[in-house]
C-alpha cells in the first residue's frame, strides 16, 4: 500500500524506525491491521514476525480495532476500596480480555481509569457515556448486556 | 591472540574472542547453560552460566562475558550453585516438571519405549524429549529434588496442524534458541517473541500455521530446542537414539553431511552433522525429515519378484538373476537400453555403464536426470576440459562480494546453497537475479531481472555486447584466441534495442548490472535449473561461463540436479563419453578401456535419456535395463523386456518383467560426487531392508551369470579402486584419503593441466521465440524435490505434499482473473507441440503475466516431454470439472 511505504520511508526505511511507523499507522487506522504489518515487513525487507513481535510487546499498539463499546472501569481510590479491582477481575474474565484489550468479537474494549469523579457512587463503571454506580461482579455483568 | 586466564584456580590458555564459557568448555570444565548454543550467538537470557570473577560485580554470565588475560573465574561456588537452583526451579515452574523431580523417575524409564500418542504433555509418560532432555540434566547436575514453586500450566493449545514437526510451547522454556537459529541462522524469520512479561511466547505472526508463514521446514528450530516443546512428527515417539552414524544426504547435488540417529535397528531420524563440510551443521527439509520415513517404508521392494502370466510372484536372487542372464544374452547388442538413477553411487554407476558397454555391447546408455540431456553435458564437459575440474566450492559464496544467480529457484531445489548465498547476503554481499519469477532469493536481491522466458542467451548477448563496447578496459582485452575474435565481431551486430525487446528488459538495467559487475573483485555466478532446462542451455552456459573469463576474478557453477549425477556422468553413464568425462572417439583412451575391460566398446553418442526412452516407440530399444525409475510413460508398453532395480514398485509396473529390490543409500557404501566435485562416503549404517542389494551388486551378479569375467566385486571398494588403477583422471585418487569432509577431485588431479583460459564459441543470433498464433502463454517448467531415484516422495513421506506447488500451475493474479480462476481450480494447458498437462492452479504475482510456472511432479504423466525443453508456449483453459484435478 503506497500509504504505508510513505511512512517507512518517512523513517528512513531502517528497522530503527519501525516504532514511530507502527505509532503512525496506528494513528491512521486507529489500530495495526494485519495487512498493515505484512506491508510494513515486505517494505523493511524483514520478516513479519518481527514486526509482529514488536507490535505485541508494546501495549499502546493494539491489533484489533476498538470495540464497539468502551468500558472504563474506574480503579481510583474510593473505588479501589469499594472492589472496584474485583469488578475489573470479574469482566477480564468474563470477557476473555485483559485490561487494555477489545475482545474477539469487538464488542467491548476494557481499560481502567483512575476517578472519574463521583466517588459516591463507588465502584464505578463507564461504559460509553454512561456512569452505573454501586456495581458488584453480579450486577455489572448484568449491566453489559445493554451493550451490543 | 592467546591469553591465559584462571578458572577454577587453573590456568588457562585461550584466544581473544572467546567467551568465558568457550574457553572453560575447551579446558573441560563444565558450567551449566541453557540458552547458550554453539552454533548460535549468545543471548545471555538464561543466566544459568552466572560466574563470579575477581574484580568484576555481580554475576556474569559466561556465555556473554569476553575471556580476558588475566581474569580469575571461580564457576562453581557454594553461592552460585545456590542462585543457579533458584534460576532452574524458576525457570521449572512453567514447565510440567513431574518428569524431573518425580521419586520414580528411574523405575519409570523402563517403561519408556511405550509408544504414548498422547498429544498433550502433561509428564514423563508424554514427552518425546525424555531421555534426552537438557533440562532433565540439569536438574540432576544441580541434584533439584523439589520446586518450591507451584506450576503455572499455560494450557496452550499443541500445535498439530503443520507437516513435519508440532509444537507444545506449554513446555517452552522461552530459551530462544529457535527464534534465534530461524532468525540468525536461517534467515527465515518464522518464528519470534511475541507478548510481553508472562504473558511471552514464541510462535508465528499471528499465531498462524507454518504452511501459512511460509516456514522453510528446515527443522533447525526443533534441532536446537533443549525441550520436548519442538518435536518431529515422525521421531518424536521413537525413543531415544542410541547411536548415530555419519552418511550423506541422497537427495540433491549440495551432498549435506548427516547424522542418522539409530535405535536398536532402525533409523529414527537424520539430522544435520555438526561441523562438517560442507552444509556446516543444516540442512532443508528433505535431509531432516524425508530420509528416516523412505528407508522404513512399508512397501519398501524387500524381494525379487519375476512375472508370471502377468502375475508377479516372489523368488529368490538365484532364480531371478537366472532368468535375466537368459534374456539378457538374447538381446545383447543394440536393442539394448540402460538407465541409471542419478542418485545411484560412483560404483554403482562405474559397474552398470561397464556392464552396458561390455557385456551388453550397447552403446545406449543414459542417466534419468532432467539435467544429463546432452545440450548440457557436452557443453559441460568442453568446460570441464578447459578449467578441470570445477574449482567453485560453497566456501567461494562465503567469499564472494557479489554474487549472480542466473535461472531458477536454489531455495528450492537446493536449499542449503540458497542458504549460503542468504548468509552471505547478511554479511554484505550483492546479490543479483535473473530469474523470470519472483524466487525467494530474489526477495532479498539488491537488483531483479525478469527477462522473458524462453531464452537467456538474448539477454546474454546484450550484456555481453555492453560489457565489450562501453568499456575499453584494455584488462578486457582477453586471450587472443580466434573464438575471443569471432565473439567481439559478432557482438558488434547485436542490436540492443532489439535485444530490450525481446528480453523485455530496459537498457538501462543491463547497463546498471554490468556496473555492478565491474565494481566488484570476487564475483561468483551460480547457474540453476532455470537455465539449465531451457533448448539453449549450452549456449546460455557457455555465454555465462565466457562472461566468468572476461569478468576476471569471476567463477561460475551450475547448481542442478540430483545427489550423485556428477558422479554418474563422471563415470561415464551417458552415451558416448567414457569414465573420466573421456570421449569414445579419443581412440587411444578407449583401446586402453578396452584393453582393461577385455572387450570392445560400443562408440558414437547416440541418444540422451529422453530420446532413448522415445527410441522405444521407434522400436530401436528393445530391453531396458532401469535403477530407480523412469517417469511414467505409456511407451514403455512397446518395450520387449524390462528389468527394474529399485526401491518402490513403480507405478508402471506392469510393463517391467523383473522387479530387483534395490537398497536404499543408508544401507550400502559407496561414494557420491556433489556440484562441488567433492567425492564424498556414503556408510551403510542400517541393514539392508528384506533382501534388498546394492545396484552394483546386482548388475555385477548378472554379468557373472551371463559368464562375464571382471564383475567379481566382492564389495564397493574393489569397484574405487579399479577405477582408481584404469580411469586416468582419478590415478590420483587414494581411496582410503576420502574421510568425512571428501575428497575434492580437483585435489587428485592427476596429469591434468590447466589449459589458457580460452573462451567459447557463444551464438549471438536472435532466434525466433515469437509466440504461435492461439499459444498465448509462456510455460517455465522446473523440477520439483518429491522425488527419489525418480519415485515420487509424495505418498511416501507424510507432509511432502503439503509443502512446495509441484503439480500445480503458477498464474498472475491478472491473468486469473481473465480465466475466472483461483487457487486450487484446474486448469488445462496445450502446447503448440502437442504436450498437454491437467493440474490445479496457485494464483500468485510471483510469475509475470502472460507466463505460467510448473514445477514438475515426476508422477504426473507428460513428465518426459518437459525434460526436451521444448515445450514453450501453451494456451490454458479452465476445466469445468475438477474431478480429476488433484
Ligand atoms: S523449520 Fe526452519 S524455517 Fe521453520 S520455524 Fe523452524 S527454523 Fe524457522
Ligand atoms: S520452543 Fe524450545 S528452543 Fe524455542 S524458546 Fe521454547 S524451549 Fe527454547
Ligand atoms: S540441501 Fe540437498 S543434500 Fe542438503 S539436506 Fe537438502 S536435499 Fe539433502
Ligand atoms: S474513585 Fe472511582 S469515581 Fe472516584
Ligand atoms: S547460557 Fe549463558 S545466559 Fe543462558
Amino acid at each position: 500500500m503506497k500509504w504505508i511505504r510513505k511512512i517507512v520511508e518517512k523513517y528512513g526505511k531502517k528497522e530503527s524506525g519501525l516504532i514511530p511507523i507502527l505509532q503512525d499507522v496506528q494513528k491512521i487506522k486507529g489500530y495495526l491491521p494485519e495487512e498493515g504489518i505484512s506491508d510494513i515487513a515486505a517494505e523493511l525487507k524483514i520478516p513479519i514476525a518481527r514486526v509482529y513481535s514488536l507490535a505485541t510487546f508494546y501495549k499502546a499498539f493494539r491489533l484489533i480495532p476498538r470495540g464497539r463499546h468502551s468500558i472504563h472501569v474506574c480503579l481510583g481510590t474510593a473505588c479501589h476500596v469499594r472492589g472496584g479491582a474485583k469488578i475489573m477481575d470479574r469482566l477480564e474474565q468474563d470477557l476473555g480480555v485483559r485490561s487494555g484489550e477489545t475482545t474477539q468479537d469487538g464488542r467491548f474494549t476494557v481499560e481502567s481509569v483512575r476517578c472519574v469523579g463521583c466517588c459516591g457512587l463507588a465502584p464505578v463503571v463507564v461504559i460509553d457515556d454512561d456512569f452505573h454506580g454501586k456495581l458488584n461482579q453480579k450486577k455489572v455483568i448484568q449491566v453489559l448486556k445493554k451493550y451490543e | 591472540m592467546a591469553i591465559t586466564l584462571k578458572i577454577d584456580n587453573k590456568e588457562i590458555k585461550a584466544k581473544t574472542g572467546m567467551s568465558v564459557l568457550e574457553a572453560a568448555r575447551q579446558a573441560d570444565i563444565y558450567i551449566p547453560t541453557l540458552c547458550h548454543h554453539p552454533q548460535l550467538n549468545p543471548s545471555g537470557s538464561c543466566r544459568l552460566c552466572i560466574v563470579e570473577i575477581k574484580g568484576v560485580r555481580g554475576y556474569p554470565t559466561a556465555c556473554t562475558i569476553p575471556a580476558e588475560e588475566g581474569m580469575v573465574v571461580q564457576t562453581n561456588t557454594q553461592r552460585l550453585r545456590s542462585l543457579r537452583c533458584q534460576i532452574l526451579e524458576l525457570i521449572l515452574s512453567e514447565h510440567p516438571y513431574t518428569c524431573l523431580v518425580c521419586d520414580k523417575r528411574e523405575g519409570c524409564d523402563e517403561w519408556m519405549g511405550t509408544i504414548r500418542k498422547v498429544g498433550i504433555t502433561t509428564s514423563c509418560q508424554t514427552c518425546p524429549k525424555s531421555g534426552a532432555c537438557e533440562l532433565q540434566n540439569l536438574v540432576q547436575y544441580l541434584g533439584i529434588e523439589e520446586i518450591a514453586f507451584p506450576i503455572n500450566y499455560r494450557g496452550y493449545p499443541v500445535e498439530q496442524k503443520d507437516p513435519f514437526f508440532d509444537r507444545d510451547y506449554n513446555l517452552c522454556i522461552l530459551c530462544g534458541r529457535c527464534v534465534r537459529v530461524c532468525n540468525e541462522v536461517r534467515y527465515n524469520g518464522t518464528l519470534n517473541f511475541h507478548y510481553r512479561g508472562d504473558r511471552t511466547v514464541v510462535g508465528t505472526a499471528f499465531g498462524k500455521s507454518h504452511l501459512e508463514v511460509g516456514c522453510a521446514f528446515c527443522g533447525a528450530c526443533v534441532d536446537v530446542c533443549p525441550t520436548g516443546a519442538l518435536a518431529g512428527k515422525a521421531d518424536k515417539w521413537e525413543g531415544c537414539s542410541e547411536q548415530t552414524q555419519h552418511s550423506i544426504c541422497p537427495y540433491c547435488a549440495v551432498g549435506c553431511s548427516l547424522d542418522y540417529h539409530l535405535r536398536g535397528n532402525r533409523i529414527i531420524k537424520s539430522v544435520p552433522a555438526q561441523g562438517k563440510s560442507p552444509n556446516q551443521g543444516q540442512v532443508c527439509v528433505r535431509g531432516r525429515f524425508a530420509v528416516a520415513d523412505l528407508v522404513n517404508h512399508p512397501t519398501r521392494l524387500k524381494k525379487p519378484l519375476v512375472k508370471r502370466n502377468k502375475q508377479w510372484i516372489e523368488t529368490s536372487w538365484e532364480e531371478a538373476l537366472d532368468r535375466i542372464a537368459e534374456q539378457f544374452v538374447r538381446y545383447r547388442g543394440d536393442g539394448f537400453g540402460l538407465v541409471v538413477s542419478p542418485n545411484n553411487t560412483v560404483e554403482d554407476a562405474y559397474v552398470l555403464q561397464k556392464f552396458g558397454r561390455v557385456a551388453m555391447q550397447s552403446r545406449h546408455l543414459a542417466v534419468s536426470s532432467p539435467f544429463a540431456h546432452s545440450r548440457w553435458v557436452d557443453s559441460l564437459v568442453e568446460i570441464e576440459k578447459i578449467h578441470p575440474p570445477h574449482t567453485v566450492t560453497l566456501g567461494d559464496i562465503d567469499q564472494a562480494s557479489l554474487i549472480l544467480v542466473w535461472g531458477g529457484d536454489l531455495s528450492v531445489s537446493h536449499p542449503i546453497a540458497a542458504l549460503r548465498v542468504k548468509q552471505a547476503v547478511h554479511r554484505g554481499a550483492k546479490l543479483i537475479v535473473i530469474d523470470p519469477r519472483k524466487t525467494k532469493l530474489a526477495e532479498l536481491a539488491d537488483m531483479h531481472l525478469q527477462p522473458n522466458p524462453v531464452d537467456d542467451s538474448l539477454l546474454l548477448s546484450g550484456l555481453m555486447k555492453l560489457i565489450f563496447e562501453n568499456r575499453s578496459d584494455p584488462s578486457l582485452s582477453g586471450p587472443q584466441s580466434p573464438e575471443w575474435n569471432d565473439l567481439t565481431n559478432k557482438l558488434k551486430k547485436v542490436n540492443l534495442s532489439l535485444i530490450e525487446e525481446k528480453t523485455g528488459i530496459p537498457r538501462n538495467q543491463m547497463e546498471e548490472l554490468v556496473d555492478l559487475l565491474f565494481h566488484h573483485q570476487r564475483i561468483l555466478i551460480l547457474v540453476g535449473s532455470g537455465l539449465a532446462l531451457q533448448a539453449s542451455a549450452s549456449n546460455g552456459l557457455f555465454g555465462l561461463f565466457n562472461l566468468s573469463v572476461v569478468l576476471k576474478h569471476a567463477k561460475m557453477v551450475p547448481i542442478v540436479g540430483e545427489s550423485n549425477l556428477a558422479g554418474c556422468l563422471e563415470m561415464g553413464c551417458m552415451s558416448g563419453l567414457l569414465p573420466g568425462l573421456i570421449s569414445v572417439n579419443e581412440e587411444s583412451a578407449r583401446k586402453k578401456f578396452e584393453k582393461s575391460w577385455g572387450l570392445s566398446i560400443q562408440g558414437e553418442r547416440s541418444y540422451d535419456f529422453t530420446e532413448l526412452v522415445q527410441q522405444i516407440e521407434g522400436g530401436k530399444i528393445k530391453t531396458l535395463y532401469v535403477t530407480g525409475e523412469i517417469p511414467p510413460t505409456d511407451i514403455l508398453k512397446k518395450c520387449h523386456y524390462i528389468v527394474v532395480q529399485s526401491v518402490f514398485r513403480p507405478e508402471w509396473a506392469d510393463w517391467a518383467d523383473v522387479l530387483l529390490p534395490a537398497a536404499h543409500p543408508a544401507e550400502i557404501d559407496g561414494t557420491v560426487v556433489n556440484f562441488e566435485k567433492r567425492l564424498q562416503r556414503l556408510r551403510r549404517i542400517h541393514r539392508q531392508t528384506g533382501l534388498s542389494k546394492p545396484d552394483w551388486w546386482i548388475c555385477s551378479q548378472i554379468a557373472q551369470k551371463m559368464g562375464f569375467s571382471g564383475f567379481s566385486y566382492k564389495k564397493s571398494s574393489d569397484i574405487l579402486n579399479e577405477i582408481h588403477s584404469i580411469v586416468p583422471r582419478y590415478s590420483g585418487l587414494i581411496p582410503s584419503k576420502i574421510k568425512e569432509k571428501g575428497l575434492f577431485l580437483l585435489d587428485f588431479k592427476s596429469n591434468q593441466k590447466k589449459k589458457s583460459c580460452s573462451i567459447f564459441h557463444f551464438d549471438v543470433a536472435i532466434r525466433n521465440h515469437e509466440k504461435p498464433k492461439g499459444y498465448p502463454y509462456t510455460l517455465i517448467i522446473d523440477v520439483g524435490i518429491s522425488h527419489f531415484r525418480n519415485a515420487s516422495l509424495i505418498e511416501k513421506v507424510s507432509g511432502m505434499e503439503r509443502i512446495g506447488s509441484e503439480g500445480k500451475v503458477e498464474i498472475h493474479p491478472k491473468d486469473a482473473e481473465r480465466l475466472h480462476v483461483s487457487t486450487g481450480e484446474c486448469v488445462q494447458i496445450k502446447s503448440n507441440n502437442g504436450f498437454q498437462f491437467e493440474g490445479p492452479v496457485i494464483v500468485t504475482d510471483r510469475i509475470p503475466q502472460k507466463s505460467l510456472y510448473l514445477l514438475l511432479d515426476k508422477k504426473s504423466p507428460h513428465v518426459l516431454e518437459c525434460f526436451k525443453g521444448n515445450i514453450h508456449f501453451v494456451k490454458i483453459k479452465k476445466v469445468a470439472d475438477d474431478s480429476d484435478c488433484r
